[in-house]
């Protein structure tokens, strides 16, 4: 061998694609030849630089992060495409940051109006029939659930009440619990994170009772009263059980309560009055409760902040100045959307989050915090006659000609109407601005994107028994941050659902409706950056629609999707084949149209049929 | 590996069809040769990850521009050099902007911890000899993968190997000579 042989061999050498007789001639040279020896040991070296730094390279992974940028950018586009708000982006952010400790102090008593709501006007109590409401009447401490808004979407309120003390938490701010004393209108709120404590005095708060003493008294007071009709609902399947249900109109306020017709406790209540829908769930009745989580002193090592609120001296005044914040700082020139105070729960974090943004000194942002409190509790404890109206949507602050809000004040023949500029003028009712139907202005408060957005892919396997065993593997690309409950429905009403897992566990869910289910999301796995559920369902093939021999299958996702596949395959033997020889089995698939996300995609001709 | 050991095209296909989570495998056979690739050309890690990153991303979305699928690989070199150009100029500006001493780049090296010397050899070497070199030792593929994957046979991929090796030494060597002169 000589050098130039060599030299074409050396790479080779090294990757080990040399036979035997051509590794010795190689050695054999090297061994003489001292230039390709030379030649050889650079390249060894070179090789070893390459192989180290390749494996230090390796060793990164970004895959994560890659996919973490995708799915970013994937539900930007999606809410691009549906033109939703931007906000909800920031919301998905600011979710996973501290709340300044004000910020959070004043959501709370916000949330507190609103739980109060519920129990404390006479309007809005549940319990009309007298079994169902005997636990109240008799319990010692409760634990409920409260939604203000709509079901899966809202922030979720848990309170654990014992005697006159509430211990509550709020599903979209983790970390803060707040204790309430209604008997002394005293708030301690702690926040976990900076082991801060606010503790508020709530001026003006009525003299309360004990918590449930005061919602016996209001039972009490309901049943006397001649107007209250109910109506019974009957037995129905609701949150995976057999319910009894009574539905209630009173002259302000509707009202169903469900409750389990062998314990008689109330399971569930809904409550429309004035301008707010509230649901209470889970209820709990006499469980045992430490008293260690109901103290209403600071814990050590929590530097403390007081203040008060006069909750009920709200003034139109108020209500105007709380406008001019929220359009002026908060609100890029803009009125809010709504001035409700669900609206507004959802987005405290939101709103802390920006009023931090201001840069204002700790007190500045106080008195910012107070006047927008107080700004709600006019909403909160309206005092004027029969309904509110605010306009105020996409409505420029200064704009002189639009009327944003009004309302006829106690005892007035006209109405006030604050306008854009924010002045304010008498009007007689004649001369209003066109009412919205009520229906509308409730359509307009809903999100405009489906809450839910997923791909699916569906596998149905087809079995001797004539039943279709689905398979439905889902990625949400994305879900409210705040969200509780998640509901789907089958495509078909006689489908039963098996089970349902999130990543590696399953979860427990419950029958709403003829082929709807709901179950609760585990809150810790929304905060992260994709969910993968698995849905197991059945529906036998004789519920499917037939074409002429052809079973066709309705092509239906569970939630709103970007992408849908479905796969059918047989089993063998299962008495059914596909007209048209297919081993791959029948596939359809359905991509994002750019519009928005889909549930229904129509219906499909599987062909297959009845074989022999 | 056995799930990695699907082509090229057939993830990218996977992708186009339904299967967007299948760009995964794509991200993880690539990501190291995109990072020494960036890396040579950038000349910081940081950043290097950053366009690996954002090179990914756009290559996700724009999957269905991709004529061929079976040349993804040149295609993601391709998308790597555009944003790492953009990188570049943002950063001259901000530089400028910041009035930043022009050796400040040098004072970042340090901190490397990869060979950073072997990566910008790497990077300027011509287009054909970079790619089988990325391919061999960031890509973790063997000579007769490379063969196979670009369609040529053993020896060419042997002796351009081998011819790299040349071109990667001499660079190696004007860097050290370049940096002696300078100290």
């Amino acid at each position: 061998m000589n050098c130039a042989q060599c030299k074409e061999l050396l790479v080779a050498h090294f990757e080990g694609l040399l036979d035997e007789s051509q590794k010795q001639a190689v050695a054999e040279h090297l061994e003489q030849c001292h230039f390709c020896q030379a030649q050889a040991n650079d390249v060894a070296y070179l090789r070893e630089r390459l192989i180290k730094n390749g494996k230090v390279l390796a060793r990164s992974d970004l895959e994560e992060e890659v996919f973490n940028r995708v799915i970013r950018e994937q539900n930007a586009r999606l809410r691009e495409a549906a033109q939703a708000p931007k906000r909800m982006d920031i919301w998905k952010i600011l979710v996973k940051n501290r709340v300044s400790r004000y910020a959070a102090a004043a959501a709370i008593v916000v949330g507190i109006l609103v739980g109060m709501h519920f129990i404390g006007s006479p309007l809005s109590t549940t319990m009309t029939f007298a079994e169902v409401v005997r636990p109240i009447l008799t319990a010692r401490t409760a634990q409920l659930d409260i939604l203000v808004g709509d079901e899966g979407s809202c922030p979720v309120i848990h309170d654990m009440v014992r005697g006159t003390i509430i211990r509550r938490t709020f599903s979209n701010m983790k970390g803060i619990v707040s204790i309430i004393d209604v008997e002394k209108g005293r708030i301690l709120t702690l926040g976990e994170a900076g082991k801060e404590a606010v503790s508020i005095d709530l001026k003006g708060w009525p003299p309360m009772p004990n918590y449930m003493d005061m919602l016996r008294n209001v039972i009490t007071d309901l049943r006397k009263s001649p107007d209250f009709v109910v109506r019974e609902l009957g037995q129905r399947q609701l949150q995976g059980r057999q319910l009894v249900g009574f539905h209630a109109e009173y002259p302000k306020a509707e009202l169903t309560v469900w409750a389990d017709p062998a314990t008689a406790l109330p399971v569930r209540v809904e409550h429309t009055g004035g301008q707010m829908k509230v649901i209470c769930k889970n209820f709990k009745f006499d469980e045992p409760m430490d008293a260690e989580l109901f103290r209403m002193d600071v814990p050590e090592g929590y530097t403390l902040q007081q203040t008060a609120i006069d909750v009920y001296g709200a003034t139109e005044a108020d209500f105007i100045e709380g406008l001019r914040i929220r359009a002026e700082l908060l609100g890029d020139g803009l009125f809010p959307d709504s001035v409700v105070l669900e609206a507004y729960l959802k987005q405290a974090p939101m709103l802390s989050r920006e009023i931090n943004n201001l840069g204002v000194s700790e007190q500045e942002e106080m008195e910012l915090q107070m006047k927008l409190t107080r700004h709600l509790m006019f909403i909160r404890f309206f005092k004027g006659e029969g309904r509110w109206h605010y306009a105020g949507r996409g409505v420029e602050i200064g704009d002189a000609d639009t009327a944003i809000f009004w309302y006829r004040p106690e005892g007035s023949e006209t109405y006030r109407v604050i306008y854009g500029d924010l002045r304010v003028e008498n009007v007689a009712p004649e001369s209003l601005p066109a009412e919205e139907p009520a229906a509308s202005r409730l359509v307009d408060e809903q999100p405009s994107q489906p809450d839910f957005v997923g791909a699916q892919t569906d596998l149905w396997h087809v079995k001797k028994s004539g039943h279709v065993a689905v398979r439905s593997d889902i990625t949400l690309r994305r879900w409210p941050q705040d969200a509780a409950v998640m509901c789907v429905n089958l495509p078909y009403a006689a489908g039963e659902l098996k089970s349902v897992a999130i990543g590696d566990t399953f979860v427990q869910f419950s029958q709403v409706d003829e082929g709807q289910y709901e179950f609760e999301l585990p809150l810790e796995i929304l905060s992260t950056n994709q969910i993968e559920m698995q849905y197991r369902w059945v529906v036998s093939l004789d519920t499917l629609e037939q074409t002429e021999g052809d079973y066709r299958a309705a092509i239906q996702a569970l939630v709103p999707v970007v992408d849908y596949r479905l796969t059918v395959v047989l089993q063998p033997d299962c008495g059914f084949e596909f007209v048209e020889d297919s081993d791959q089995g029948w596939q359809v698939l359905f991509t994002w149209d750019g519009t928005r996300p889909r549930t229904h995609f129509g219906s499909r001709g599987m062909g297959i049929q009845r074989s022999g | 590996m056995s799930e990695m050991s699907e082509s090229d095209r057939y993830y990218v296909e996977r992708c186009l069809d339904g299967y967007p989570d299948d760009f995964r495998f794509l991200v993880r056979r690539y990501q190291a040769v995109l990072l020494a690739h960036l890396a040579g050309k950038l000349g910081d890690r940081h950043m290097a990850e950053e366009t690996a990153q954002e090179t990914l991303v756009r290559a996700y979305f724009n999957m269905d521009k991709l004529r061929k699928p079976e040349s993804f690989f040149s295609w993601l070199l391709g998308i790597a050099d555009r944003v790492a150009k953009e990188h570049q100029r943002k950063e001259q500006t901000h530089r400028r902007r910041e009035f930043v001493p022009p050796y400040a780049q040098e004072a970042s090296q340090p901190e490397l911890t990869q060979d950073y010397a072997l990566e910008a050899a790497i990077a300027q070497l011509p287009q054909s000899y970079r790619e089988v070199v990325l391919l061999r030792y960031y890509g973790d593929y063997t000579c007769n993968q490379i063969a196979e994957r670009l369609r040529m046979p053993l020896g060419t991929v042997t002796k351009t190997l081998s011819r790299a090796y040349a071109m990667l030494r001499k660079l190696l060597l004007q860097r050290e000579h370049n940096h002696f002169c300078e100290v």
